[in-house]
């Protein structure tokens, strides 16, 4: 593999992308491979997928020092910013984002279960976070 | 400054395999299986080492490491300086009685300076890295866009400093499949690819490729 072709290679794979911190562009590749998993029913990769945009999205907020006022306004914007960014490349959103969305929260806001597994802690998203707010 | 690659590559049914692993005597069987393949010598496949192998290591290694070349470099000496050769038999000049397994090299060096190259070799197959899950099996999760969907290779890596991969490679293999089928929903494509990883000496790698498709 020449230099070129591993240049475009590397800015195919959301894994680099993310781990350079072009985090908009792996949004965008992720989702492209989330899209054509659920066209082949591949769970696997549609979860992986799914957690990763999560955690982009997280990592986005973190670096443009975005902060909310409590768990349920981060809840309704990442909902959105995630299903804005589906929609470009998958047409008909599949009920299975719904389950997905819910799991990637649970395990955000773990609720005494252990700690999140996302690169970004919920207390630099929220800082003033009220115990009754958490969801 | 080579790497040598050898693949072995087998496919399984997944209704057999479902049936293989449910018992004793079918995980026994597919052990056989694989041991045989693993026994075949293939004509390795030679290419230049990447002259930036530390950034391979820097992308996919679990754990962070400044310099895991210059550890295994520091190794090497050492064995050779006492009168060893790479992997630990006598010269017939030992300077010192000392034995090659008083010397223990530095493991996150072996496991890191794997990952990076195995990384690397997928990378030449032109499969797309998507996730390298930490303190998670397994290693890697790689893709490749294809006319069915999105074919999924599920890696796992072992390195070693010495000889004696491939049966690490084989017991590896029945967990790794277990999970590979569990993961394989659909029609879609779905691998699960051991690799073992000798570091021979800093600049002499042989990387040992076991890749089960499950058809």
């Amino acid at each position: 593999m020449g230099m070129r072709e591993e240049i475009q290679y590397l800015e195919e794979s959301p894994f680099y992308l993310k781990r350079k911190g072009e985090y908009e562009k792996a949004l965008k590749a992720y989702a492209h491979f989330f899209a054509g998993a659920l066209a082949g029913e591949n769970r696997l990769v549609a979860e992986t997928c799914f957690d990763q945009m999560f955690d982009t999205q997280l990592l986005i907020y973190a670096r443009d020092e975005t902060r909310f006022s409590g768990a349920k306004q981060l809840r309704g914007r990442l909902r959105q910013d995630i299903q804005a960014t589906l929609r470009k490349e998958a047409d008909e959103m599949s009920l299975s984002v719904g389950k997905l969305y819910s799991s990637c929260w649970s395990r955000f806001i773990p609720n005494g279960r252990g700690p999140s597994k996302f690169n970004v802690d919920r207390r630099l998203l929220i800082p003033n976070e009220m115990p009754e707010s958490s969801e | 400054m080579t790497v040598n690659f050898y693949e072995w590559n087998d496919h399984i049914d997944r209704n057999d395999l479902g049936f293989d692993l449910k018992v004793r005597a079918g995980r026994t069987r597919l052990n056989n299986r694989l041991k045989k393949l693993l026994s075949k010598n293939p004509a390795p496949r030679v290419l230049p080492m990447p002259l930036n192998l530390i950034s391979y290591v820097d992308l996919y290694a679990e754990q962070v490491a400044a310099d895991p070349v210059a550890d295994m470099r520091k190794i090497f000496l050492r064995l050779s300086a006492r009168g060893m050769t790479i992997g630990g038999l006598p010269t017939g000049f030992p300077p010192l009685a000392v034995v090659a397994s008083d010397l223990r090299p530095n493991n996150t060096a072996i496991s890191t300076i794997g990952e990076g190259l195995v990384g690397w070799y997928l990378q030449q197959r032109g499969l797309v890295a998507l996730a390298r899950p930490i303190g998670d099996g397994p290693d890697f999760i790689f893709v490749r866009s294809s006319v069915t969907g999105i074919d999924t290779i599920l890696v796992e890596v072992k390195s070693t400093q010495q000889s004696g991969v491939k049966s690490q490679m084989s017991d590896a293999a029945i967990p790794r499949l277990q999970y590979t089928l569990n993961c394989a929903t659909g029609g879609s494509y779905f691998s699960c690819c051991v690799i073992g990883v000798i570091i021979r000496n800093t600049d002499d790698f042989d990387v040992l490729n076991l890749e089960i498709e499950l058809a």
